[in-house]
């Protein structure tokens, strides 16, 4: 839902854009490993599993339980 | 000229027809859509018209924009005094039907009325007749289409019907078209069912003559394009709105067990990434590229093995979250049954979840539930619940009736329990993290609703440049603040208010919500529809002509229901939303409830910026503005 389109002052080429998911915890952007089914929020630490459109495009799936 | 469509109303009870033009000062003043329905419910209905007796009107219409160069021009619009709640009912339906309608000659029917039998229209190239249906009583929802199709001997025919929960009377019945394309809120296909009327059928040959045909077409590829190059219709394209669920229930937005949490905790398996088990490809409405429906064959349980089409994420919440369930096949049962049967998938859920939270507390028992065990998360029981929903059987017959009234006949305090406002549930969305989304819900003309009002994006603290750019002065005229913080109270009020006016022009030109600024601040409004309408129709009506229109047609809204008995305390939450903090999720959306002070502030200036006085009603200064300070009009 947190939407990841023009969620940053700096223009962003659609490439950047569809590469990166927006931390769910702190809205702070980041561009996660490709192909990766989950991720660290470099800003906060939050953990997030991931789902992919395409090989270029990521979205936030919901929260990664740690184990 | 594409717009020679004619008003046709229909007298179901002497069964004429009286076919009439419209005047293009109408269609300056309310475009078309729902713009125009609620200049003619207001002036068709008389004060106090039973929603289910013959002198409510039923109206359907296509958008200015309907069948024509613009994104997804394919909605078609239904309005009528609501059952459900008493005040305007009012529905926006996807699909095929409303192009047709106008390729028939026809842009809206008001129909009055109630048949002797059961009955439909056959809309058909400039001539309405109104044929025997009484074959087609109780047929469900895709019965009663493909035996039309087959009575007439075209598959190409596009219907709306009710299914057997229309028939029935279930105050929150839909109107169908398709498999899953539902006019799902305030009851419409009640009203449809009081009436006798089965069904509606268009088939249409004629053409729509374009202003500037070249222009309009490239225009519409631009639109087209950047629709398609937004992140968001890529996600669409892929999970649909199923989509927004991940996200919302990992904040702690999404309502589960009724009103007990904000979180569904373990709720993986109504991700929408689930569909892929059970896919077989995607579809679309009329003219667009997007194509975010599912569509899909159970895989499991009593409905394995049929086809269907959604879900949408309000089922995800009204069979899931809200009920406590995790299992997506519950989702897509109840999905199809409710389709099936039509009826409102949301009031559905949102009556057996008030009836769970009843359960589990006490309030009632085995007694009154004819023995089914309501607790959260029965899967079982919530499926039996729609079946009983739809027959009105023995306690589904109580929650036919919607919440107030069901409310009525439970007693017991039942009442503070539902999720409702002026009568209407609302979507398994938990504004209490969000002011702003609180006072749409809480404003909304048709009752608790999330596309009639929501600042979609508020949630998404955009940096403010990007609000400026969206709220100020875009077209009207805004000097108050604009905060990007979705837990503020400050500046909310107009982004409400300028939410209303885009979805209304939206509505009357009959495209998609999805295709304006909703869920993504990248989308066409007022700038990009004075285009589309100039070069479709010809109509030169500047942005802010189009937004008056939209003031306009929003006034009558509220003019209706004033004359139907609302007051400033119909404009209001649920009482939790005041005083129980939200249980769960992320800091952002935990420990959080509606300030009373600060949303009676937001009310006051939302009224205020709507030139509407303390009470909510609209002052005579901003009636004589907008050319409705005279009533009623007989000009149609
Ligand atoms: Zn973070």
């Amino acid at each position: 839902m947190l939407g990841e389109e023009d969620t940053q002052p700096k223009e962003r080429s659609r490439e950047e854009r569809d590469a990166e998911v927006r931390c769910l915890g702190c809205l702070g952007h980041f561009r996660p490993p490709s192909g990766a089914d989950h991720a660290d929020c470099p800003h906060c630490g939050a953990s997030w599993r991931l789902t992919w459109l395409d090989a270029h495009s990521v979205k936030i799936r919901g929260p990664w339980k740690k184990s | 000229m594409a717009l020679n469509g004619k008003l046709a109303v229909i007298d179901l009870s002497d069964r004429s027809v009286s076919i009439k033009e419209i005047p293009m000062s109408v269609r300056k003043r309310f475009l078309g859509g729902r713009g125009l329905d609620a200049y003619l419910l207001y002036n068709y209905t008389l004060p106090g018209s039973d929603p289910l007796g013959p002198s409510n009107v039923m109206i359907v219409s296509c958008g200015l924009l309907g069948g024509l160069l613009a994104s997804s021009s394919g909605r078609c619009h239904i309005m009528a005094r609501s059952p459900l709640t008493g005040f305007v009912g009012s529905s926006n339906i996807g699909g095929y039907f409303a192009p047709e309608l106008r390729f028939a000659g026809f842009d809206h029917l008001v129909i009055r009325g109630r048949a002797a039998i059961p009955s439909y229209l056959w809309i058909n190239d400039g001539r309405i007749e109104i044929r025997d249906a009484a074959h087609l009583w109780g047929k469900d929802v895709f019965e009663t289409q493909a035996a039309l199709e087959q009575e007439l001997t075209d598959r190409a025919v596009q219907t709306l019907c009710i299914g057997p929960a229309g028939e029935k009377l279930v105050r929150f019945a839909t109107v169908m078209t398709g498999f899953k394309n539902a006019a799902g809120r305030t009851g419409l296909g009640a009203v449809m069912g009081s009436k006798n009327l089965k069904a509606i059928v268009a088939r249409g040959s004629g053409s729509l003559d374009i202003a500037h045909p070249e222009a309009a077409l490239e225009y519409n590829r631009s639109i087209n394009e950047r629709i398609l190059a937004t992140k968001i219709a890529g996600t669409m394209q892929k999970w649909g709105t199923m989509f927004i669920y991940g996200g919302t229930n990992a904040i702690g937005f999404v309502r589960t067990n009724n009103f007990l949490s904000n979180q569904l905790e373990d709720g993986e398996g109504l991700e929408a990434e689930n569909m892929e088990d059970v896919s077989v490809g995607h579809g679309a409405c009329f003219g667009c590229q997007v194509h975010c429906r599912h569509r899909y064959v159970i895989k499991e349980g009593a409905y394995a093995g049929t086809y269907a089409e959604g879900p949408e994420y309000s089922s995800q919440g009204a069979f899931g979250s809200m009920v406590g369930c995790r299992d997506l096949n519950t989702v897509l049962a109840c999905n199809h049954l409710v389709n099936r049967d039509g009826m409102d998938t949301l009031e559905t859920g949102n009556m057996i979840a008030w009836a769970m939270e009843l359960f589990e507390k006490g309030i009632i028992t085995l007694a009154d539930t004819d023995g089914i065990d309501l607790r959260f998360g029965n899967d079982e029981a919530v499926i039996e619940m729609v079946r009983r929903i739809a027959g009105r059987v023995g306690f589904g017959h109580i929650l036919a009736e919607g919440p107030l009234r069901a409310a009525g006949v439970v007693g017991r305090g039942s009442e503070d329990y539902l999720i409702q406002i002026k009568g209407m549930s609302n979507l398994h969305s938990d504004e209490r993290p969000t002011p702003a989304l609180a006072l749409g819900i809480a404003t909304s003309s048709r009752g608790a609703d999330h596309i009639r009002s929501r600042p979609g994006i508020d949630v998404y603290n955009l940096p403010l440049p990007t609000l400026e750019r969206v709220y100020r002065d875009n077209p009207a005229p805004y000097a108050g603040p604009l905060v990007n913080r979705f837990d503020s109270y400050e500046g909310k009020a107009w982004m409400v208010l300028w939410q209303e006016h885009n979805y209304m022009a939206v509505d009357a030109l009959g495209v998609c919500k999805f295709h304006t600024i909703f869920m993504s601040p990248n989308l066409p409004s007022f700038t990009e529809f004075s285009r589309m309408v100039e070069l479709n129709t010809g109509l030169c009506l500047t942005p802010l002509q189009i937004w008056d229109a939209a003031n306009r047609s929003y006034t009558l809204e509220r003019m209706f229901n004033i004359r139907e008995g609302l007051t400033r305390a119909h404009d209001m939450l649920p009482e939790r939303y005041f005083t129980v903090p939200t249980p769960a999720g992320l800091p952002m959306a935990k420990g959080k409830s509606i300030d009373r002070d600060r949303f009676e502030g937001m009310l006051d200036e939302y009224y205020g910026l709507h030139e509407w006085d303390a009470s909510g009603t609209p002052t005579p200064q901003l009636l004589e503005r907008l050319g409705i300070g005279w009533e009623p009009t007989d000009v149609l």
